[in-house]
């Protein structure tokens, strides 16, 4: 899986448990940033999970960078999804914590990275 | 200093984005500014990647104080004063009322290079 060389935006809202979330995806080059959050748009949290093929006893690495350490839903979300896109993730959620939502937040992620994906393999 | 392309995103509403792309110093560099509530996020990249994180803050200053100083963090990647200094002065564009999270990942840090960023920045306003 391939990000287009360049960085691209890709923005959008899902509603979610009756409860409008809005996303921003920068795809990078083997890398991307995933904000995630309500109106107004704050990015407090940031963390970033990175693969590591040769290692099978910790297959990711993640560190958190910024915001308040103990909201993990950031760093739990990066390592998830660097697990799933063999790249280096950063993910900035700014949700309240809602062990409901969070499955349903990766789902949407996901189902985006994987157009983006198919589309810039087919560019 | 040649502008290629340059787009707004969508959902102005949410977030205010800024996108450019030129080549300075012969070099294809991307920008992206994005205007959140409570930060302003500006990538910097000539590698195609996030590189390292600098966070760029004012200080509270109590008292009569004409110049207003600056905190600058490093959260991921080399703590060098070049890359520090570059950030910095890419913040100062913002006017820095919010703190400012710069992603940097550049091929060359000369002087030339950063005023040609520092211009680039200048025409992304999203602040």
């Amino acid at each position: 899986m391939a990000c287009p060389p360049t960085v691209s935006l890709h923005s959008f809202s899902e509603k979610l448990l009756d409860k409008h979330v809005h996303f921003q995806i920068y795809c990078l080059k083997d890398s991307c940033l995933i904000w995630i959050g309500h109106d107004p748009a704050v990015m407090k949290n940031l963390s970033v999970a990175m693969p590591n093929p040769r290692l099978s006893a910790c297959p990711v690495a993640t560190s958190h960078l910024m915001g308040d350490f103990d909201d993990t839903t950031s760093t739990a979300l990066a390592e998830r999804l660097s697990k799933k896109t063999k790249q280096q993730v950063f993910v900035s959620s700014n949700l309240p914590l809602d062990y409901m939502q969070v499955p349903l937040v990766e789902q949407c992620i996901m189902k985006k990275l994987g157009k983006i994906f198919l589309q810039a393999t087919s560019d | 200093m040649e502008v290629v392309a340059s787009s707004a995103a969508f959902s102005d509403s949410v977030l205010k984005n800024k996108q450019i792309s030129a080549k300075v110093q012969a070099i294809d560099t991307d920008i992206v500014c994005t205007a959140f509530a409570d930060k302003t996020f500006i990538i910097v990249t000539q590698l195609g990647k996030i590189g390292g994180l600098i966070l760029v803050t004012k200080d509270n200053v109590v008292g009569d104080c004409k110049e207003p100083t600056f905190s600058v963090r490093v959260l991921l990647g080399k703590d060098d004063a070049v890359h520090c200094v570059i950030a910095r002065r890419i913040a100062a564009v913002t006017g820095l009322e919010k703190p400012v999270l710069v992603a940097l990942a550049l091929k060359d840090t000369s002087v030339a290079t950063a005023r040609e960023l520092e211009e680039l920045v200048r025409t992304c306003s999203v602040w």
